[in-house]
């Protein structure tokens, strides 16, 4: 029997929930059921490289699993960044698994950008959806967001807030907690379970729980040059880890959201506006417009994004 | 010795000037860059404050042109002028032809090293520019540039670095041709 | 073997005199062969020019590089120590003290100690062998006093721990304020403990009221640039990145009004940024090179364990520590020995339960005495050049400094909150 220790890199701290729901879990599960023949050097919070080399990591060799955030390379895995649009991600367990299934060989997603950077998902880790929050007492109902300084995490989000009439700001993430405290930012795009490992609690309002701005996600994925040296046993075993995972994390998230929003308005008096049904149905019908916009450039690059688009929606 | 003094053979003084023209106009571009990046910076921090809607590309924008334009582009420049830090103090107590002969050999390992890694960025900034890769947002950032930013900064360096080593040569024979 | 031989390397390559960016890029490479194979080594010399620098804070550098460049062009540089010197004139070691304070009011606008021992060199020394300091004082003063820059922000040190450690840079900055305020007094008291064991022949002279006056011009545009960069990171009102651009179209402003700015200077200021910078940037292109190395190894992990598993009090290892720095510091530069140490050495400390903030002090602090160490001491070298005193005689001056640094560190080592205290105040 074949023995193999992977080399596992991972731009996540250790600490990180979907390090522990995610990564961890599937490392265990694939420990577990190959009776140790497959091992892991776990390398985390980027010490093999930033989210942004992800990609070459695995296709240089350096890495042969690794957590691979479409985000950071949007260049390389433009389609993927369809989780970022508006609405696409409500629930995290529908859209882990709905992703999972697009990036599986013969689906859209792999075939059209995996395949090429020669990587294949074994699992799928979904933030959840983000959502709007602002400091002070921003937003209104009917919602204005005209002039909003929004920071977002860049890509479709950036297009989102841009089409809302706010101002889409990119800064570092270490720097928001300040700037949403002197005023240089109204609010965030933010996924409500991780607003406390940035201790933005304290200095946030207000949040709309029910409109969906764009998610997160990541996807571990192994080298092809790893995967097919691998016996049909081990590449069995490993397929099964990551199916394991990808509900593990998703389970978690979706019991974390619904807590956080709790906690959001109970511990930290973070004030919850869910818009009305029409209203949130008027919003999200002008959104659609941000889904062709984002499909548009790449369509003509000849990538099949409007393909993508009617899959997840 | 310095090395105006030495009798240096043509093709070497040639690929010296050649060397030379080249990397002062990537230091020109790198000036340039770190003025956008002072008045960019600044003009973001006047909007934000004074006119309360700061500018929604100047990250991005930064990160991946002005950063490694700053950076790299002076790499030759600067080891033409001796800016690049190193440890004189055994090397003053050494024997100067032993010292010489290593310098010259490592010179050649570390040219092999940065002609390897701008070969590599031309080829990906070629892959880019052919496949029109953009980094994802409201403004969609060309990915070519920062890999041909790298390509120029190694390639200058590994030049530079090919001159340096053959008169750390020439100077062990001295004045020889 | 496997683990040596690449150190072994990299040492070999820093005594031959090979830049140290290129002995980290190739003995680096070479433990990377020797860890894995072939393969992985090309995929990560080609990955890490494109990556080692995707951090938005890096600008921070250049900025204060060129700001500490304009400001030499607006020529104020140099004409603080006389202004400076017009206050301390009849005091005890006046010109000593006034080269302590100026070294400590260049820290404000620089973040290099070797431009500070430099400057220092040229105005401080002569005005000193004036007053009949022997050559042995005079040059020893400026040496020590230049190390104070690299402690009060800005700071190319402290910034290059934060993106080493991953520690706040703002916190950073802020924590290096006390600290550089207590070595500028540990010197300055240094300084009267000297000249009253080996009193001096010292004209004092006193200046007119309107002299003192006069003097504060010079002020005017070190206090704008001080409340830009410091103040405005201090309250929170603008990122380092935001206050370093600041800080260099403020110094820029400052030249153009000296008078003393022109096409010839501009270009100047700004191809010295571009080629530090450029020093600086291949320098962490091939420490990023050597890390993956240090990486693979696996040695921090290890060596956490092992200390782990040792009964002695975490006091003891610090102490080791400590120690590794001075001996590192008499023959390495600040940033080399930060690139080889911190990836290693900061989780242990971690793991200690010390605070990774004060520990970013205590390293630039200790590294900061190994530039006045013999062998190889940059301050004491620039010093000797420019002021044409023999280097022996600036390391033996120089001891004296050093002793009373050390008692520093002890002291800071056991208070911490002297570290800790104004970062945790701030906005
Ligand atoms: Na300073
Ligand atoms: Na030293």
């Amino acid at each position: 029997t074949q023995s193999v220790t992977l080399r596992f890199a991972d731009w996540m701290p250790e600490s990180a929930f979907t390090t522990s729901y995610g990564a961890k879990a599937f490392m265990e599960k694939a420990i577990e059921l190959s009776k140790g023949q497959i091992k892991f050097q776990y390398f985390p919070a980027e010490q093999l490289g930033k989210g942004s080399e992800s990609l070459t990591l695995l296709q240089s060799g350096v890495a042969d699993v690794a957590n691979v955030a479409p985000a950071y390379v949007s260049e390389h895995l433009p389609l993927s960044g369809v989780v970022e649009l508006p609405g696409a991600v409500t629930d995290s367990c529908t859209a882990a698994n709905k992703f999972y299934e697009l990036a599986q060989p013969g689906a859209v997603l792999y075939e059209a950008e995996y395949k090429k950077n020669k990587v294949r998902p074994l699992f799928t880790a979904n933030l959840g959806p983000y959502r709007i929050l602002t400091n002070k007492q921003e937003l209104s109902s009917p919602v204005d967001f005209s002039g909003l300084k929004l920071r977002t995490a860049g890509g479709a989000m950036a297009m989102t807030a841009d089409h809302l009439g706010a101002n889409p700001i990119r800064m570092q993430g270490s720097d928001v907690l300040a700037s949403l405290s002197r005023g240089t930012l109204d609010g965030v795009f933010w996924g409500l379970i991780s607003i406390e490992d940035w201790s933005l609690e304290t200095a946030l309002d207000q949040m709309i729980p029910n409109l969906s701005v764009g998610s997160f996600n990541v996807t571990y994925s192994i080298s092809d040059r790893t995967w097919n040296k691998l016996s049909p046993e081990l590449q069995e075993i490993l397929v099964k880890a990551g199916q394991y995972a990808n509900q593990n994390h998703c389970d978690y998230v979706n019991r974390a959201e619904t807590q956080a929003i709790t906690d959001l308005q109970e511990k930290h008096g973070i004030q919850p506006l869910n818009l009305p049904e029409n209203e949130l149905k008027q919003v999200q019908g002008e959104l659609t417009e941000v889904h062709k916009k984002w499909a548009e450039p790449l369509n003509k690059r000849g990538l099949p994004a409007d393909e993508v688009v009617e899959q997840v929606f | 010795m310095t090395l105006t003094t030495l009798a240096v053979p043509g093709p070497l003084a040639w690929l010296d000037r050649a060397v030379r023209y080249v990397e002062n106009l990537l230091v020109g571009v790198a000036a340039l860059m770190i003025v956008v990046a002072m008045v960019v910076t600044c003009v973001d921090v006047f909007l934000r404050y004074v006119l309360s809607s700061p500018l929604s590309w100047s990250f991005d924008f930064i990160v991946l042109y002005l950063l490694p334009g700053s950076y790299f582009l002076a790499f030759s420049y600067a080891l033409r002028m001796g800016t690049h830090l190193k440890v004189d103090y055994f090397g003053e107590r050494m024997n100067d032809r032993v010292q010489g002969v290593v310098l010259f050999i490592v010179g050649l390992a570390s040219v092999v090293l940065f002609a390897y890694i701008a070969w590599f960025y031309l080829q990906e900034g070629w892959h880019a520019w052919v496949d029109g890769d953009v980094m994802g947002g409201v403004i969609p950032w060309p990915m070519w540039p920062a890999d041909i930013l790298v390509f120029l900064s190694c390639g200058a360096f590994a030049l530079r670095l090919l001159t340096t080593s053959f008169h750390q040569l020439l100077a062990l024979g001295g004045s020889r041709t | 073997m496997t683990i040596y031989l690449p150190f072994f390397v990299l040492f070999a390559l820093l005594a031959f005199g090979v830049p140290v960016a290129i002995s980290l890029a190739l003995s680096g490479a070479l433990g990377i062969f020797l860890a894995t194979n072939a393969d992985v080594l090309v995929g990560i010399l080609t990955a890490s020019p494109g990556s080692a620098l995707s951090t938005y804070e890096l600008l921070t550098i250049p900025m204060f590089i060129l700001m500490a460049e304009f400001m030499g062009v607006s020529g104020i540089t140099s004409s603080l120590f006389d202004a400076i010197a017009k206050w301390t004139g009849r005091v005890k070691g006046g010109v000593g003290i006034a080269t302590v304070i100026t070294g400590a009011a260049f820290g404000a606008i620089s973040g290099s100690s070797t431009a500070a021992a430099a400057t220092l060199a040229k105005t401080s020394v002569p005005a000193m062998l004036n007053e009949g300091y022997p050559q042995r004082v005079a040059g020893s003063i400026a040496a020590i006093s230049g190390t104070i820059a690299m402690l009060i922000p800005p700071s190319v040190a402290l910034i290059f721990y934060g993106l080493l450690s991953g520690v706040s840079i703002a916190d950073l900055l802020i924590a290096g304020i006390v600290p550089g305020i207590l070595v500028t007094l540990t010197i300055a008291l240094t300084i009267k403990v000297l000249l009253f064991r080996h009193p001096l022949p010292e004209s004092y002279r006193g200046y007119s009221f309107q002299e003192k006056i006069q003097s504060l011009k010079v002020a005017g545009p070190f206090i704008l640039l001080f409340l830009v960069v410091t103040g405005l990171i201090y309250t929170g009102i603008a990122t380092p990145v935001e206050s370093s651009a600041l800080g260099a179209f403020g110094a820029l402003l400052i030249a153009g009004k000296s008078g003393n700015l022109n096409g010839e200077r501009f270009r100047t200021a700004l191809v010295n940024t571009c080629a530090i910078s450029a020093m600086i940037g291949l320098i962490i292109v091939c420490a990023h090179i050597f890390g993956y190395f240090i990486t693979f190894t696996g040695v921090t992990r290890e060596m956490v364990a092992w200390v782990g598993g040792l009964d002695v009090s975490p006091y003891l290892i610090l102490a080791f520590i400590v120690l590794l720095y001075l001996v590192l510091g008499l023959f390495l530069d600040l940033i080399s020995i930060l690139i080889l140490t911190v990836p290693v050495v900061l989780p242990l400390v971690i793991s200690l339960g010390f605070d990774p903030l004060w520990f970013g002090v205590i390293v630039i602090l200790l590294s900061e005495i190994g530039i006045v160490t013999p062998p190889v001491g940059i301050n004491v070298f620039v010093v000797a050049k420019s002021a044409n005193i023999p280097v022996e005689s600036i390391f033996s001056g120089v001891l004296a400094y050093v002793l009373a640094l050390l008692a520093l560190v002890f002291v800071l080592i056991v208070f911490p909150d002297l570290v800790l205290w104004l970062p945790s105040t701030a906005g």
